[in-house]
């Protein structure tokens, strides 16, 4: 039975020429919007391989000079590009793309896309993700608030009934109806966008876990409006009213929520202002995060320190004042200054950074929660995630960027230490020492790596299905006959 | 005829729990985005303020340390206020301020993401000078946009609109008192208008209202200099905006349908203006002058420069205490030859963004949708083309600020106490009150005709009376 009334309900569904346009138009845009993104991906990853070029070539040519004068003369690392971003740009075109790498200095990721951008980034953003998260429920919407009001206004519900069949059974034919017209919908759309990818070289196994992950993400998301929208037909008095509330609640989940949620978040966890940051910084730099140990006699405790278990004596370089030893050890020791320098300063950068990326985590979280009043939310912040587009991959990025560039400074550091001798500044490396410098392979991690850090939205949307289904089948047992 | 369907229809909508639920909770969003916007243009007044403040101590600073020197006349020592080396790359640096706008809490446009405030110094390119004594935003909140009046008008008073008028005549018909209507000494026409008049006036009225009382509790200036001729503004675009929505309303009811069929239609209809064609025009624009990356701008200048630049970085990472800088005029002239050398890709970027910039210009009437956000962008002063203006000024007295630091090297001299007050700053300069209201008017103009247009394709189907019951 169930078979046969999901038949009726598709036919009814197909034979309507409106829905199929609908449908249509649908398609064409997500497909349109997959060209743009195909097409954004594309520009992105050849604008990073240029970038990343130029960079390398600045840095392997920047001539003969100190070693830590290069570390001050420094170079640019490039957050990395995935085909996915064709799917779902997430916030990246808000986050910079680069981070300046040099000696005494972390930097901030800057040139993002949006500032670039000047004053188009506003008008709205036209992705495949914007339109499975807006269009598409606004189509199932379309497709099924008239499946039990209209049957009740036609007066047909009366009839069916009538003919012993179950209520159960209706709702099952329905539920599969709805399920199977947005399927073959969406597997067309589906089959292109791998594709796309295919093509675009992301064949590989972590673009599909993560094109896996997306299906699956957007499917519970697709079957959460679908029976929120049986619910609403069977408990509506009209087929009109069913609508209405519909789009009522859409507008709050799609509209509403996010950009009131975004604000409360920006209420509870406001972050500083980066002259703020800076001063703390500046003033931890002089006097410690405990704000009571002087930054030079740190460096010159550890310089000496270490002086000290290696066996050489500050009375040496008095000994060896006129001789080429002396200059030596000086270098040595301007070295370890060097380096102790950097180790100070990079305690105080990693504690003002980790900061602030709890600060920004902090906010993320409460959108986390706000995925218990939206699933668009969740299913938005997933979608980011599942693309590799998201605050935390970005953090991962700017993370190892730290590390290296800690590295790398330490590298030249060593060099100008252990090379420079008796020439002591004056001394000039080259190209052979640019090019033996760290090479930055990041590696960005797993694909689920989004799903560990955003559970609870997981979990949200896990529960609006639980929440939509339980809803639709306990109103299908009471829909009213007339 | 008219003002007793008028009349009727007030009591009725006055009388409609429904017609009266959606338009308080509207008022009460109104009202809730006023604040949220004026929070965010407080927000940045405060930080420009905090900037002020701290420019302001600084030079009183270097007004006092320069009399007394010039009393002593003490040797130049490091961070001197009489070396116009020091002073033009930090000392002396101006901070040049994009004020807020009367009406800044109507929408945060281009504010979250353009700088509202740059720092003048001698640095050949003013992109990491930029403002930032502002709180950060965090990267979903940019994505997301703000919750102010300029989403909520663009985004969720159509859906209001809609939700108040898609049942004009539909609902009479199935409701059963189309008929009863009929029979009485008015026609559909009036009656349709009527109704559609009442509730435009009840919505029009009810946001206005809210809208300022919202705006006045967020701290919106609408005693400062143009201010009411931005909130006419202001008015104007939403009673142009409403009355579009209206119209579309009366134009798809007059094609006879269902109430369901009317809502399905228009709240495409809005799917259409709002979020499709405004994405479309963002990949159009994207698509046929894609933004100029300011990581290519870097990476020119840098190779472009990389010997000259070389050369001073090579004297920044030496700690040896004996180096030797090079003289002053040396690093002037180093200076100039960097900004020689990359003076073609600044220029190339600037003619990138002015032909994005006209091409939304043009785009804008792709739909109403767009016409509506840059006139309320305009409206707030958070639009492309304060921005643009912005810039152009900044980027004027940069090269001022420049001249005047690199003449007293050139010419050999050290700054004194009464030429502090010539070091040039900006003080910004609006576009005339008669440009902006054009500008926006335009689109109210626009929007009206576009209204008056589907009204008149309206008006020949209402002179039929088709079906009177479902």
């Amino acid at each position: 039975m169930i078979k046969h009334v999901a038949r009726k309900e598709v036919r009814e569904i197909v034979r309507d020429g409106r829905m199929r346009l609908l449908g249509v138009i649908v398609i064409i845009l997500a497909l349109a919007a997959l060209a743009f993104g195909a097409q954004q991906a594309i520009r992105a990853q050849e604008a990073r391989d240029n970038a990343m070029e130029r960079a390398e070539k600045q840095w392997e040519g920047q001539g003969e000079r100190n070693p830590h004068s290069a570390a001050h003369y420094g170079t640019h690392v490039f957050a990395p590009t995935s085909v996915v971003t064709a799917i779902d740009p997430g916030v990246s075109p808000y986050l910079g793309r680069s981070v300046e790498i040099k000696a005494h200095k972390r930097s901030l990721a800057s040139h993002s896309e949006a500032q670039d951008s000047g004053g188009s980034k506003r008008l709205g953003s036209f992705s495949v993700a914007s339109v499975f998260l807006l269009l598409i429920p606004l189509l199932i919407i379309a497709l099924g608030y008239g499946l039990w009001s209209r049957e009740r206004e036609r007066g047909t519900l009366r009839q069916v009934l009538s003919t012993g069949v179950k209520q159960s059974d209706l709702f099952w034919g329905k539920t599969l109806a709805l399920f199977f017209v947005v399927l073959i919908l969406l597997i067309q759309a589906a089959l292109i966008i791998v594709g796309v990818l295919w093509g675009l070289g992301g064949g590989d196994g972590d673009t599909l876990v993560r094109l896996g992950l997306l299906a699956l993400g957007y499917g519970v998301y697709f079957g959460i409006f679908a029976g929120l929208t049986l619910f609403a037909s069977a408990i509506a008095r009209t087929s009109r009213g069913a609508l209405v509330a519909m789009i009522g609640i859409w507008g709050l989940f799609c509209l509403v929520t996010p950009r009131a949620a975004t604000e409360v978040s920006g209420v509870l966890q406001p972050l500083p202002s980066q002259a703020e940051l800076g001063r703390q910084v500046a003033q931890s730099l002089k006097t410690g995060l405990d704000g009571k140990t002087d930054k030079d006699v740190f460096v010159e405790a550890k310089v000496a320190d270490t002086l000290e278990a290696e066996g050489i004596s500050e009375d040496a370089l008095e000994f060896f004042a006129d001789d080429a030893e002396a200059q030596r050890i000086q270098t040595y020791k301007d070295g370890l200054m060097l380096k102790f320098t950097a180790e100070w300063e990079n305690a105080i950068f990693d504690h003002y950074i980790k900061e602030l990326d709890d600060q920004v985590a902090a906010q993320e979280s409460v959108m986390d929660w706000v995925s218990f009043l939206s699933p668009y939310v969740a299913m938005r912040t997933l979608s980011a995630a599942f693309s590799g587009t998201d605050v935390a991959h970005h953090r991962h990025f700017t993370g190892y960027a730290e590390t290296w560039r800690q590295g790398f400074v330490d590298s030249l550091n060593e060099a100008f230490a252990e090379k420079a001798g008796a020439q002591g500044w004056s001394y000039r490396a080259g190209p052979e020492l640019w090019k033996n410098a760290p090479a930055f392979e990041y590696q960005p991690p797993r694909p689920t790596y989004g799903l560990d850090v955003h559970l609870l939205s997981a979990l949200a949307l896990l529960g609006w299905l639980l929440l939509a289904f339980v809803l639709a089948r306990w109103a299908a047992g009471r829909v009213k006959v007339v | 005829m008219w003002r007793t369907v008028l009349g009727l229809e007030w009591k009725i909508v006055r009388r409609d729990k429904a017609a009266l639920g959606i338009l308080l909770l509207f008022a009460a969003f109104v009202v809730a985005a006023a604040i949220a916007g004026g929070r965010q243009a407080d927000s940045v007044r405060e930080g420009l303020k905090r900037s002020q403040e701290a420019e302001s101590i600084r030079f009183q600073g270097h007004l006092k340390e320069l009399k007394r020197l010039e009393e002593t006349q003490e040797a130049m020592t490091g961070q001197d206020p009489r070396d116009p080396i020091w002073m033009g790359q930090e000392g002396a640096a101006k901070i040049a301020i994009l004020p807020p706008a009367p009406l800044a809490p109507v929408a945060v446009g281009q504010r979250d993401l353009q700088p509202q405030a740059v720092r003048l110094t001698t640095e050949d390119h003013l992109s990491s000078e930029r403002e930032n004594e502002t709180a950060m935003s965090g990267p979903t909140r940019l994505m997301t946009g703000a919750f102010d009046l300029g989403f909520l008008f663009v985004f969720l008073f159509p859906l209001v609109v809609i939700a108040l008028s898609y049942e004009l005549l539909s609902g009479e018909r199935e409701r059963g008192t189309l008929a009863m209507l009929l029979s009485q000494p008015v026609s559909q026409r009036a009656l349709v208008l009527g109704k559609a008049g009442a509730r435009a006036i009840a919505l029009c009225g009810v946001t206005l209202l809210f809208a300022l009382l919202g705006l006045l509790v967020a701290g919106a200036d609408i005693s400062g200099d143009g201010a009411w001729l931005h909130v006419a503004l202001f008015a104007g675009i939403l009673v142009a905006w409403a009355l579009f929505w209206f119209a579309a309303a009366v134009l798809i009811n007059s094609f006879g349908g269902t109430s369901a069929r009317n809502a399905l239609q228009l709240v495409g209809l809005w799917l259409v203006l709002v979020i499709v064609i405004p994405g479309l025009v963002h990949v159009a624009v994207d698509t046929l002058y894609p933004p100029p990356s300011t990581i290519e701008l870097l990476h020119e200048a840098r190779e472009a420069t990389q010997e000259v630049e070389g050369q001073l970085r090579g004297v920044e990472g030496n700690h040896d205490r004996d180096a030797k800088a090079p003289d002053a005029k040396e690093q002037i002239a180093l200076k100039k030859e960097i900004a020689s050398r990359s003076e073609s890709a600044h220029e190339a970027m600037d003619v990138q963004i002015q032909a994005r910039q006209e091409l939304v210009d043009w785009l804008r009437f792709a739909s109403p949708a767009i016409i509506v956000q840059l006139a309320l962008e305009d409206v707030a002063g958070s639009g492309a083309t304060r921005h643009q203006r912005f810039e152009e000024q900044v980027e004027a007295t940069h090269d001022g600020f420049k001249d005047f630091f690199f003449g007293h090297v050139e010419q050999d001299k050290t700054l004194h106490s009464d030429a502090l007050d010539d070091i040039p700053h900006l003080r910004f300069e609006e576009e005339s009150h008669g440009a902006l209201a054009a500008r926006v008017l335009i689109g109210v103009f626009v929007l009206l005709l576009v209204a008056l247009g589907l009204i008149v394709l309206a008006l020949p189907r209402l002179r039929q009376i088709g079906r009177l019951t479902r």
